[in-house]
């Protein structure tokens, strides 16, 4: 349970009796209701503003976690001037209180909802500030570069060094255009990891689908047989690649049949191959006429090559799924078309939608500021793209202002007369 | 007693605010009396003889679109006229005007007293009169009681002024003028959150002690367009500045002497301009630079003194005297009047509605520099705005605000009144977020019908104004309707003019775009037989040049002003907003914003307030 704001140490004080609590450290006591009547014994913490998760006073009661004793509680707290935190509450005000940027408070959400380690993991580095830092260092440098061109508009007259065209576009190059492409490449990869991905599996009947899948999710998801049309519905299984969550359809055979149910299940296979972000096809290697495809694939697989070895087409994977052949090599070629890439530093991935958007914005402003970078007579275009460009990273993290560019103005010049 | 005629408005004080102030609100009808210390220093340049810059001819071209006095008076006494940025754009192209002082005074003086509803009274404000919240007039040192229903503060830097020179310090408002005293006491009653600010003054020096033949020479430039659209042509017989340098000598004696500046040793702790610094702080904030330029400006035809535009200083006299005898040119330079530091009070303009009226005292209104701004140009925007206001107030006409899309005027009060200052406010074109929309050769344009709403323009102003919309407009429409060919003919009439012929047709607009074509030339070939104006001329430039990108602006104004149209209640009690913290709501409750746009510039604004805020309007409304 916890209290965020400038009564909650009051409160506090109320519903326990205690007259003084230390900061920042565990106090065994029992809490009342406003009758009197005791609700719990627990831990109770105090957590002085500004140096708490939101920035306000915090305090934090620790019970034994019985529902109908915490609705008591919560009766009384409602009672004392307690409202509900709405969704996301707490971390808004550390937002507005300036503990968190917004791009660590959409931390804050991933954490909760990583589906595998390494997305929690990357969450938590966002949540440290690893890629808010990186923006707030790239907002710094496109500063500077707005401040040289600004200056050079505003203060013409003053006597200021001459604006040198060729080396600022150099260094917008360097200093902005690329980091922000670099990062924009880690894109897929980081919003694959939070939103996960969709792997369709298709081919013909027979040819070992289900077995794939059994094989990839590592327990008999699928019910496996030699008859055709055994898998009629769309089947589903959660597992990860990588680190990457993936969601694996298994769909049913690709074949011309009577059966009204299996045409349902045909055309919900080929529905399914067209929404996944990866599609599978399986062929066989016993029969070619299973090895036409047709829908185009990311992967191609010819399974059973322990019993035949055949001459295929070179876009094949060989494997085996009843011995566990080649899976290795399918699940590197899977995490590679899901975008996974080394990366010494994954403090720097984009993960989400709205920062890659942004980051698109910002290089599409900073590409048309290059275009008149060369033309004098248009400084002040390139201009308004930078700050464009500027404002849009400045979204990512939540802040923006033209104060901060001409405070770098005057810190870097000499002007006045 | 009582001032035998009651008045609609009073104007207190008359620099470049006042003198604007008076004047709108007589245009609009009011009875006026302007008020002032000394008639015989009405408008008077009290620092650099100059009107416009970058950023600021901007301003006076605006305050001359709203039928103001600036652009007039500065075409009439100006000695020299220079285009700044002229290699930029002209949305950031600037005019600048240096001008005779005692000239600009006399000039100003006859306008005033030639507005048949304006009267002048020589007196000092002391206190003013109440009735409940409302103002109701003020009272000077001779115990005369002016009564009026607006009132407005143009007080420069007299409230509270006092200046300094090395240890030494002089109450004053200006060197040679007695400082005002008790009306800051009032404003304190009156529970107005009150501050300090700083400027500087070089001291001048005697025309005739320069060796001007070692000196550069700055010429003026005779293609400018006056500031005013009601000014012809700029004068032709124009006067040269000149240019010398600061030397590492000169660098070395202020070092020596630093403990002494009045800025340096701790006497002052007010915030000066950054943009203006003293010669001393650039001198230590800049230590890797070995030289400073400095303009030597004349302050009038027949006038002695020069104004060396760069050396603002509150050294001791001895080491000014010092530290101008080492410059190029200056070795033998006598000082007339040493420079200065002066300090003096202003109102933290938070306290005002962007009308330029104190949320507080209903009827007060206050404009330049007591609202923490700097500069002539910036004053007389914010006297012309407070008159209009001040006048719609007292005989119930309708305000005026500006906004930020439409004037550099509504930048700058939208940013004194949402986000206070810290340190003396000047305005940059950077400051505007529509800067190429905001043009001085569409000041006119942007504001005449505004004006004509307001009431300002003369029936001939009036017919003048619609005549060059008109022309801009029509000719502009033929410009994107026109081909350049390559016809015979056509090669025939662009040798004629030393254009290059294109390779294949092209749209006109994208002709005057090409590396090898001058735009200038390419208006004649459209089919006008009449010769252009030069302030069409300019505007059709303009609108030439950024074809496409106005357009991709416009888009971007659309968005800002759907924030602006979203009116949010003066009552509004922000503790009923839920999930607003406590330091947005402190600063939502100071400022009261008018418009949710308002609301979301306020410094330290987070976005989620701003979503805050929404919500609870969109309730309010649903209910």
């Amino acid at each position: 349970m916890r209290l965020s704001g400038p009564g909650a140490l009051d409160i506090l004080k109320k519903i326990t009796g205690l007259d003084n609590i230390q900061p920042r450290a565990a106090t065994l006591t029992r809490w009342h209701d406003n009758e009197g009547d005791i609700l719990d014994e627990g831990l109770v913490f105090f957590f002085p503003a500004p140096h708490s998760y939101t920035g306000d006073d915090v305090v934090e009661l620790q019970g034994h976690g019985s529902p109908v004793l915490l609705r008591a509680l919560l009766q009384s707290l409602y009672q004392l001037g307690c409202k509900p935190a709405g969704p996301g509450e707490f971390t808004r005000r550390a937002v507005e209180n300036g503990h968190l940027d917004l791009s660590q408070a959409e931390a804050v959400a991933a954490c909760i909802d990583a589906a595998t380690v390494r997305s929690g993991k990357q969450a938590l580095r966002q949540l440290q500030g690893v890629f808010g830092q990186h923006i707030d260092h790239l907002m710094q440098q496109l500063t500077g570069l707005v401040a040289q061109v600004e200056a050079c508009l505003d203060f013409s007259e003053e006597d200021i060094p001459a604006l040198h065209f060729e080396k600022l576009s150099v260094q917008m190059q360097q200093t902005v255009i690329d980091p922000i492409k670099k990062l924009l490449r880690t894109s897929t990869l980081g919003e694959r990891l939070f939103d996960g991905a969709v792997v369709a599996i298709i081919g013909a009947s027979n040819v070992g689908k289900s077995s794939l899948l059994n094989a990839l999710s590592g327990y008999d998801r699928a019910i496996v047989s030699d008859i055709p049309g055994t898998t009629r519905d769309v089947l589903e299984i959660d597992f990860e690649i990588h680190g990457i969550p993936v969601r694996l359809a298994d769909t049913a055979g690709l074949r011309l049949s009577d059966d009204i149910v299996e045409q349902e299940g045909i055309r919900r296979a080929k529905m399914a191959a067209r929404q996944a972000d990866v599609i599978i096809f399986v062929a066989d290697a016993t029969r070619p006429e299973t090895w036409n495809a047709s829908m185009d694939a990311n992967i191609y697989l010819m399974n059973k090559i322990d019993i035949i070895q055949p001459q295929y087409p070179r876009h094949f994977i060989p494997v085996s799924v009843r011995h566990g052949k080649g899976l290795v090599n399918l699940k590197d070629s899977l995490a590679q078309q899901l975008g996974d890439m080394p990366l010494a530093d994954e403090g720097l991935l984009v993960t989400c939608e709205r920062h890659r958007n942004l980051l698109s914005e910002a290089l599409l402003h900073l590409r048309n500021g290059m275009s008149t970078i060369r033309h004098q007579e248009q400084l002040e275009l390139t201009a308004m793209e930078l700050r464009s460009a500027w404002s849009a990273l400045g979204c990512i993290l939540g802040i923006g202002d033209i104060e901060y560019i001409l405070d770098r103005v005057f810190a870097d010049f000499c002007i006045g007369k | 007693m009582k001032h035998p005629d009651v008045v609609d408005v009073i104007v207190v004080g008359a620099g470049h605010a006042g003198c604007e102030c008076a004047w709108a609100a007589a245009n609009r009808g009011a009875s006026v009396r302007l008020i002032t210390q000394n008639l015989d220093t009405i408008a008077k340049m009290s620092c650099n003889p100059a009107i416009g810059g970058i950023g600021k001819g901007h301003l006076v071209h605006e305050v001359d679109a709203l039928a103001g006095l600036m652009g007039a008076v500065a075409d009439s006494s100006a000695l020299q006229y220079r285009v700044l940025n002229q290699s930029k754009g002209p949305a950031v192209q600037a005019t600048r005007a240096q001008c005779d002082r005692r000239y600009y005074h006399m000039a100003m003086r006859k306008l005033i007293d030639s507005h048949p509803n304006i009267s002048l009274h020589q007196g000092t404000v002391s206190s003013l009169i109440f009735s409940g919240d409302n103002i109701a007039g003020v009272v000077d040192e001779f115990g005369i009681e002016h009564i009026a229903s607006s009132v407005v503060l143009t007080t420069g830097t007299f409230l509270g002024g006092m200046i300094h020179v090395g240890d030494r310090t002089i109450p004053a408002g200006r060197a040679g003028d007695a400082p005002v005293l008790g009306l800051t006491d009032e404003l304190y009653r009156c529970e107005f959150n009150l501050g300090r600010l700083k400027t500087g003054t070089p001291p001048r020096l005697d025309k005739k002690t320069i060796n001007w033949n070692v000196l550069e020479k700055q010429l003026g430039d005779p293609d400018a367009v006056p500031f005013s659209s009601m000014s012809n042509k700029v004068i032709q017989n124009q006067i040269a500045c000149a240019i010398t340098r600061t030397s590492e000598r000169g660098h070395h004696i202020i070092l020596e002497n630093m403990a002494r500046s009045a800025i340096h040793s701790g006497k002052i702790s007010s915030a000066g301009p950054r943009y203006c610094p003293s010669i001393e702080d650039k001198v230590v904030r800049f230590s890797d630079k070995s030289s400073h330029q400095i303009f030597l400006e004349p302050e009038g035809r027949d006038h002695n003194e020069i104004y060396p535009n760069g050396i603002s200083t509150s050294l001791p006299v001895d080491v000014q005297w010092a530290f101008v005898r080492s410059i190029d040119g200056l070795e033998h330079a006598t000082i007339i009047r040493p420079g200065y530091a002066i300090e003096y009070d202003y109102v933290d303009p938070t306290e005002l509605r962007p009308t330029l009226e104190t949320k507080k005292i209903s009827g007060l209104f206050h404009a330049g520099q007591i609202n923490g701004t700097t500069g002539y140009e910036e004053a007389a925007a914010q006297g012309l705005l407070a008159g209009i206001n001040a006048a719609a107030h007292a005989i119930d006409l309708q305000s005026w605000v500006p906004n930020r899309s439409e004037a550099y005027l509504g930048v700058m009060v939208d940013d004194l009144v949402t986000k206070g200052v810290t340190e003396p406010y000047r305005m940059f074109t950077s400051r505007a977020e529509f800067r190429l929309q905001l043009r001085e050769d569409n000041a006119d344009l942007r504001l005449g019908d505004t004006a004509i709403k307001l009431g300002l323009y003369s029936e001939e102003r009036m017919i003048e104004f619609e005549l060059r919309q008109s022309r801009v407009n029509s000719v502009f429409a033929m410009a994107k309707n026109s081909v350049v060919g390559t016809s015979r003919s056509w090669r025939d009439r662009l040798n004629s003019i030393d254009l290059p012929v294109p390779s294949r047709p092209m749209d006109l607009i994208a002709y005057t775009h090409r590396n090898d074509v001058q735009p200038l030339q390419t208006l004649r070939l459209l089919d006008i037989c009449q010769e252009f104006e030069a302030k069409d001329q300019r505007s059709l430039l303009a609108l030439m040049h950024y074809e496409g990108y106005l357009d991709k602006q416009m888009i971007e104004v659309e968005r800002f002003k759907k924030m602006e149209q979203r009116q949010i209640p003066r009552s509004l009690d922000y503790s009923k907003v839920h999930g607003l913290s406590t330091e947005c709501r402190q600063l939502l409750s100071k400022v009261q914003p008018g418009t949710l746009g308002q609301a979301s510039r306020i410094s330290g604004m987070t976005p989620s307030a701003v979503t805050c805020l929404i919500l609870f309007l969109n309730k309010c409304d649903a209910n």
